[in-house]
């Protein structure tokens, strides 16, 4: 009797798992066109630089908005699976995995510190996910999945130094950063620069982030007779140094040029504009029918005070339009053939003419010089064309 | 001069804000890891007086009010249920800095804002600019610590904190209410948290993260210089403060957060119960 009962139920188990897998495997083909794509955003919603994370992720809604109203990409549509790396490091790791490992993410858009993406980067790598990592940088991020859109030093600092020195008769640098690897980086890379421009740099420091007194610093700075500060201290320090510069005098002998003083970062610095600096490849005000159509666009979106677009976020609508149209032009998400895909990509977008080198990885974009306006907006004052991102990675 | 005076500033900001944090321990075996945020919440109150008044000192005022109805508020809900209790002490404010850091952000954002500066511009001080507003804070912040030593060592109220300090059980036994004691002093710590944000508040900017790196110095301020008096606390805090600020200018910032930190360590390794001892 319970043989019996034991052998109908063996019949009965092996009938219903052949059952369970001819379903799943058709379900798998029929869902192909119901099945998103899934575009995972990992950027910094919160932490102490959790002021640049909401305008990245309206860029990004956006432009999956209108990746998936012009028919989605392969006949499916994107999805967005945003993560926060709260600013920290072991966050970003862990964040990463999630999107990677859980969630099966088919590009992984990183827009977070030079630190989180040496954390993040391994993950994509062994998940043989395809990354793209969009803020400026410090250049030399090389992996055959990965692909660097944003400004490098031979673009952000190169051509805009002569040119400061130029117009501003000065040639003595003052370099202030904060300490992790991307301002070091920046910092060797404009000694090289400066030294090229036949200018000096009088001193180098770096502080801890979340320094709030630069007192001591001010004081070396006029010590050294410094005619331009290179600012590569990020977020709330970067503001404190420039407020303190004024109050200790120094608003008028000293310019700085920014590396990393954000558009939506200038209302705390109301009082105290003049003479400060910025280079980027984006502004929030360019004054181009490309950028004028996406500030529009996230405006009809979300709302008239729509956080102020950034350079960093921006890139984020750049960076899902060029891999729609890699996938589109590979025609499958296998990473390999995406990435091959990729060399060559040009799109028109806020910023110009993007074009991503198959070679390096990186993008040649345009390059502004902005003034920081007592509207807390920046003033667009020079544009120096179309700069090569440089000899970066080799592929 | 300007090395003087930078130190001087540095070392007061700090001092200021460690003793806060030294009462709040001293007396109720509290370590208060959300005093960066009741620093922070004080600088708030700064851009909010300022905002709303149109002028900044009186947030001197307004900014140590606000810290002291939350705290007030927080004492009745949370602390009063961990007072000599250091452990559990520690665990419960750090989970109290999360929450207020994220209601801050829920109401006001994440933006950075500006406070700003009441009396801008330098004064020459023998041959060098100096921020008129430094040496307002310098002058404030001396003011304040004096004030409070006066407090502490003449008044009725300074003679039952150093009994409670003391002795609490016998203290107790004396009449004193203790709890009163208790609450009041959190009270006070923390307002005076506020107070340095609010003083703060224009040389800096305003935004929910601010809190934490100030207090971490704090506390090496509180470890070196004892809980038990002020004059620890002030050689402490001019001792770390002179160290950072002369290495910082004369090798590299990160020096001086080192030589700092080795200060802190030697301290605590010989003179374990602080730089002035007190008898038990």
């Amino acid at each position: 009797m319970k043989l019996r009962v034991r052998s109908h139920w063996r019949g009965a188990s092996t009938a219903l798992s052949i059952a369970v897998v001819s379903l799943s495997m058709s379900s798998s083909s029929h869902a192909q066109a119901t099945n998103p794509l899934k575009v995972g955003l990992l950027i910094q919603l919160s932490g102490a630089a959790g002021v640049y994370g909401a305008p990245s992720q309206q860029a990004a809604e956006l432009a999956v908005e209108e990746i998936n109203q012009s028919g989605g990409v392969l006949g499916r549509k994107l999805q967005l699976v945003i993560a926060d790396d709260a600013t920290d490091v072991k966050t970003a790791g862990e964040q990463a995995r999630k999107l990677v490992n859980q969630d099966h993410v088919d590009v992984l858009i990183s827009t977070e510190s030079s630190a989180a993406r040496e954390a993040v980067r391994p993950v994509a790598k062994r998940g043989n996910t395809l990354m793209i990592y969009t803020p400026l940088y410090e250049g030399g991020a090389c992996e055959q999945n990965l692909f660097d859109l944003g400004e490098v030093p031979q673009q952000q600092v190169e051509p805009v130094i002569p040119y400061m020195q130029t117009q501003y008769h000065g040639k003595t640098w003052y370099i202030v950063g904060d300490d992790y690897n991307w301002p070091r980086a920046l910092g060797k890379a404009t000694r090289s620069f400066v030294a090229a421009a036949e200018g000096s740099v009088a001193g180098e420091d770096y502080v801890p982030l979340g320094t709030s007194d630069f007192g001591t610093i001010l004081d070396k700075v006029r010590a050294a007779d410094a005619n331009f500060v290179l600012l590569t201290l990020v977020g709330s320090d970067a503001i404190a140094f420039v407020k303190q510069l004024h109050d200790f005098g120094l608003g008028n002998k000293v310019k700085i040029l920014s590396l990393a003083l954000l558009d939506n970062t200038l209302p705390a610095i109301k009082g105290n504009t003049s003479n400060t600096f910025a280079a980027f490849g984006y502004f929030s005000t360019l004054d181009t029918p490309a950028n004028t159509k996406f500030i529009q666009a996230l405006r009809a979106k979300f709302g008239a005070d729509a956080p102020q677009q950034t350079t960093l976020s921006e890139g984020d609508y750049d960076a899902i339009h060029i891999w729609a149209q890699a996938v589109r032009k590979a025609g499958t998400t296998d990473t390999s053939a995406v990435v091959k895909a990729m060399g060559g990509q040009t799109f028109d977008g806020p910023r110009g003419t993007l074009t991503v080198s198959g070679t390096t990885h990186h993008v040649a974009q345009h390059i502004y010089l902005g003034a920081a306006t007592p509207d807390a907006t920046y003033q667009i004052l020079h544009d120096f064309g179309l700069i090569q991102p440089g000899p970066q990675c080799s592929f | 001069m300007i090395e003087v005076l930078n130190a001087g500033y540095a070392a007061l900001l700090l001092l200021l804000i460690a003793i806060g944090l030294a009462i709040i321990f001293g007396l109720m075996g509290v370590v208060n890891l959300a005093h960066g945020e009741f620093l922070m919440l004080g600088a708030y109150g700064a851009l909010i007086t300022t905002t709303k008044l149109g002028t900044f000192w009186p947030s001197l005022i307004t900014g140590p009010l606000l810290v002291a109805a939350v705290a007030l508020v927080v004492e009745f809900v949370l602390m009063r249920r961990l007072y000599q209790r250091p452990l559990e002490t520690i665990l419960a404010t750090w989970g109290l800095a999360i929450v207020i850091r994220q209601v801050l952000k829920a109401i006001a954002g994440p933006d950075f804002r500006d406070v700003p500066n009441p009396i801008p511009g330098s004064v020459a001080v023998l041959g060098v600019e100096y921020p008129r507003y430094r040496l307002a804070v310098i002058a404030l912040t001396i003011a304040i610590v004096v004030g409070l030593y006066v407090l502490q060592r003449t008044s009725h109220v300074g003679l039952v904190a150093r009994a409670v300090i003391q002795n609490p059980q016998l203290a107790g036994t004396l009449g004193i209410n203790i709890k009163r004691v208790y609450q009041a002093t959190f009270v006070l710590g923390s307002a005076l948290a506020g107070l340095a944000g609010a003083l703060l508040a224009p040389t800096f900017n305003v935004f929910p993260e601010m809190g934490p790196p100030f207090v971490v110095n704090a506390f090496l301020v509180v470890l070196v210089g004892g809980v038990g008096s002020i004059a620890g606390l002030v050689s402490a805090s001019l001792l770390l403060g002179i160290v950072q600020s002369t290495l910082s200018r004369y090798e590299t910032p990160v020096a001086g957060t080192v030589g700092l930190l080795v200060l802190a360590v030697l301290t605590l390794r010989f003179l374990p119960h602080g730089l002035i001892r007190r008898a038990p």
